[in-house]
């Protein structure tokens, strides 16, 4: 056994400030390498994301089709056309608008706003329209709630054909509006069946 | 009794809205009724029942509650928050006034006419002072959590007992403080949790509150001292109804299965002085649920879903044997909803929001009495045509000749033309109808197409010349004298001569007035009876003007001699046949038949009658309805006991009658079960055996 054997030696001395510089350079590393891995994998969504966005566009337009789109002027077709007719007729325009006012648009605000947040008429949602709207529900619900027990015009008059001193087939028991294009067929058929054995 | 091809239309989709609420006044015996569609009637019981003002609805105003108060003012409330009272003159809303309470659920006038209450949906009461002519609010109740769903004042007018969902307040009226609340059991049952919502109260002078609520129970409570005494457990179901007599010996509730129930305040044993409220009888005459009920002095008064209204006479309480000792049930209006082209064979069918024009189908196939033809060529709709605006449609009229549709709102008339080449129709509203002095209520057309009656207010009668496109107003035509009554001197029936020289015109307080058209000025009236007429029209050859009343009466008058014909006075010396004054229903339309001059054509809801006035009348001691009991007998017996009365009630319910230009006759029915097949669902009711 030799004397200078590892084992037999003193440990290292270790003074306090490299053991803790050495900690510290550790937790830094271990916190990059989290980090670098976090930013590889955004880099990966991002890539996925925007594949995705093309596959879409590429879906909804061929290539030749945007191209064109993207060769055309600036401004924009239909404001141009409409131009066109002002510059004819300024009663077709007065028409026109007539004509547009009826569809009901989406209002857009003039600030951004929130996500789920929109921008509706006052009056649809007035405090007097809305305590009716309340007050009907509650009626209906008392009423007709699924708490009660309802039955349908059709069964009710079946039991009272049923009951009756008069006993009568069920109300509505066949349903006449059934099969329709079934029933048309068959006479067409029986039609020409009758036609071809000269009946 | 005559042959006709009959045309057996079931093509009028026609269903009652249901009755949504009641009141009846004693001191006038008038009951007033409102329906979901905001349509509020009218109707006189001391007049048989006989509806007679109609006021259409509105669709911004849907009616929760109706009072009469002062005598002969009548107001409503409803869920878009508005008082209404109504110019019963004019047949129109007189004036509205937001409560700023949000939806009001009930109104009530106090014992001594004074004060209206209203509950709102917002938990107030509020109070309003009726003036002469308008309502002013006075001040609120404490304000309450939640919606005030019915409201009842004490008799005496010192306390106001609302209802709430799983509460019951009671308020002092003259504070405005609350005393108490009672409140309703609402523990979960099975697990559930549950709501009792009290749907109507009702106060006693003797101190007691009575509440009905959804769990199905009738529940007596002391005013004062806030305690529950009694609880009588009714039905399954909710009880949405309650009405008290005014004697307090009597109350009725009406329940979601369509069954009313009556209580008695009696005595459990003879001789005691102790009473209670005893549960007697129940009445099944509906079968939707039962939202309204009224107690007059003698019977009771229920309406419900299903459109009906049942009048249920009590026995012990009647005295005499009359006709208000008969059960009724009214389910169709008093007027027509139809009216007939009669060259082009249309109709013109009449709904709250729309009108439809059809063609009447066609056959070339004859047959024998009974027969049924098959169509060749099936009806078809021409037109709909929507109304303008929320208002209701009150009257509409189609011409003779089919070209001309008119038809009025409460406070708008509107013509149209229809230009009809080769199966393309084109429809054009004539513009700028001449301003009318006075609201339209009745149309009718002159035979020619060349003219429009309008009947309106004041028993007077505006005169529309129309040509090609145009409309121009004419004269007025107005009684000569002002009449008594002034409340019931509305137009409601108008009848023109085929020659277009006479026109006819009668208002419910059976005023009937005559004009002579060609020169538009008044011929002569008709002696005033005592019931309103219900239906009237004038013959084709004869220019006799004949006139079917409420009560069942029938009169023939002739115009060129003013007087009544020598078959009227016939009529009114013998009377008429038991059995026909007793029938259930007013003759809602009168025709003649051109082939034979001495038949009249009649109908109500439940028969169709061809009277022959060459045949004798009737005794009581002769069956009424002997019309199949005639075709089993030889020839001789027949002409020995036929009689003038020759009922069919082979067409039932009958809502229209009329005849074609080429002879057909044109029968409108509307069966029952049609109508409850479009109702909204009924409670499920187990039956044993199904």
């Amino acid at each position: 056994m030799s004397p200078d054997s590892e084992d037999e030696e003193a440990p290292e001395e270790v003074t306090f400030q490299s053991a803790k510089s050495q900690a510290v350079d550790t937790a830094r590393k271990v916190r990059q390498a989290a980090k670098r891995e976090k930013d590889l994998l955004k880099e990966k969504r991002k890539l996925k994301q925007e594949l995705f966005t093309e596959q879409k566009k590429r879906k909804l337009l061929d290539e030749d089709i945007l191209q064109t789109v993207s060769a055309l002027p600036d401004k924009p077709y239909e404001t141009s056309k409409d131009e066109d007719v002002a510059q004819d007729k300024g009663n077709a325009l007065m028409n026109d608008q007539m004509k547009k006012k009826p569809q009901k648009r989406e209002l857009k605000p003039k600030i951004r706003l929130q996500e789920n947040y929109k921008v509706v008429h006052l009056e649809d949602y007035s405090h007097k329209n809305l305590q009716q709207q309340k007050a009907k529900e509650f009626v209906q619900h008392a009423l007709y709630g699924r708490i009660k027990n309802r039955t349908t015009a059709n069964e009710f008059l079946s039991v009272a054909s049923k009951k009756g001193v008069v006993k009568k087939p069920a109300f509505h028991f066949s349903d006449q509006t059934w099969g329709e294009a079934e029933k048309k067929k068959s006479e067409r058929f029986n039609l020409l069946w009758r036609d071809r054995k000269k009946l | 009794m005559g042959e006709f091809k009959v045309h057996r239309v079931r093509f009028f989709d026609y269903v009652p809205s249901g009755v949504r609420c009641m009141a009846y006044a004693e001191e006038t015996s008038k009951l007033a009724l409102a329906r979901n569609d905001g349509s509020v009637e009218v109707l006189n019981f001391s007049s048989f029942y006989y509806q007679e003002k109609v006021i259409p609805g509105d669709e911004s105003r849907s009616i929760e509650s109706i009072c009469w108060a002062a005598g002969n003012r009548l107001f409503t409330a409803g869920l878009n928050g508005e008082i209404t009272e109504y110019d019963l003159e004019k047949l129109c809303v007189k004036y509205t006034l937001d409560a700023y309470g949000g939806p009001i659920w009930n109104i009530a006038a106090n014992a001594c006419n004074t004060h209206l209450a209203v509950s709102c949906e917002d938990g107030s009461v509020k109070l309003f002072i009726i003036t002469s002519d308008h309502i002013r609010f006075e001040k609120n109740l404490d304000r309450q959590k939640g919606r005030l769903l019915c409201l009842a004042w004490h008799p005496l007018g010192t306390h106001i007992v609302t209802g709430s969902v799983n509460k019951i307040q009671v308020f002092n009226a003259s504070s405005g403080h609350l005393q108490h609340v009672l409140k309703l059991d609402s523990r979960p049952l099975a697990g559930r949790k549950r709501e009792c919502v009290v749907w109507s109260v009702a106060v006693l002078s003797s101190g007691h509150v009575i509440s009905v609520d959804s769990s199905g129970k009738l529940l007596l409570w002391d005013l004062e001292k806030g305690t529950l005494i009694h609880t009588h457990s009714v039905a399954n179901c909710d009880i949405l109804s309650l009405a008290v007599s005014k004697a307090e010996d009597s109350l009725v509730v009406g329940t979601a299965e369509g069954v009313v129930f009556q209580f008695e305040h009696i005595s459990l044993k003879t001789g005691e002085s102790e009473r209670q409220w005893v549960r007697t009888k129940p009445f099944r005459f509906h079968t939707h649920d039962v939202r309204a009920v009224a107690h007059s002095s003698t019977a009771i008064i229920s309406g419900g879903v299903d459109g009906h209204l049942v009048i249920r006479p009590l026995m012990e309480k009647i005295e005499v044997k009359s006709y208000e000792a008969a059960l009724r049930k009214i389910t169709f209006p008093h007027h027509h909803l139809v009216s007939c082209a009669q060259k082009s064979g249309r109709l013109l069918f009449q709904f709250p929001e729309h009108l439809e024009l059809w063609q009447l189908g066609k056959t070339d196939i004859s047959g024998r009495d009974g027969d049924v033809l098959p169509v060749k060529k099936k009806q078809e709709l021409l037109l709909k045509l929507k109304r303008k605006g929320t208002e209701s449609i009150r009257c509409s009229c189609v011409s003779h000749c089919g070209s001309w549709i008119s038809y009025t709102t409460s406070s708008q008339l509107y013509l149209h033309q229809l230009h009809c080449e080769k199966d393309n129709l084109s429809l054009r509203r004539v513009p700028r109808l001449p301003q009318l002095p006075s609201a339209p209520l009745k149309l009718l057309f002159s035979p020619d197409s060349k003219r429009l009656y309008v009947g309106s207010e004041g028993g007077c009668v505006h005169v529309l010349e129309l040509s090609d496109g145009a409309c121009k107003l004419g004269p007025t035509l107005q009684p000569p004298s002002e009449t008594a009554n002034r409340s019931l001197s509305s137009v409601h029936l108008m009848a023109v001569s085929i020659n277009g020289t006479y026109l006819a015109v009668a208002t419910p307080s059976s005023q009937i007035d005559i004009y002579n058209t060609h020169i538009m000025k008044h011929e002569c009236s008709v002696p005033r009876y005592s019931c309103p007429p219900s239906a009237l029209s004038i013959h084709p050859t004869t220019e006799n003007l004949v006139i079917a009343y409420a009560d069942q009466q029938l009169m023939e008058f002739n115009i060129n001699q003013r007087q009544y014909t020598e078959w009227g006075r016939r009529v009114l010396k013998n009377g008429l046949h038991r059995d026909w004054l007793e029938r259930d229903t007013p003759i809602l339309g009168i025709r003649f038949n051109p082939s034979r001059p001495e038949d009249i054509l009649m109908h109500d809801n439940y028969m169709f009658c061809v009277l022959d006035k060459s045949l004798p009348l009737p005794d009581d001691k002769t069956p009424l309805f002997n019309q199949i009991t005639l075709k089993h007998l030889s020839e001789r017996a027949q002409k020995s006991q036929a009689h003038a009365f020759k009922i069919t009630k082979k067409f039932q319910p009958l809502m229209f009658m009329d005849l074609l230009s080429d002879g057909d006759l044109v029968l409108v029915e509307r069966p029952i079960s049609d109508i409850v097949a479009n109702l909204p669902p009924p409670m499920k009711q187990k039956k044993f055996g199904t």
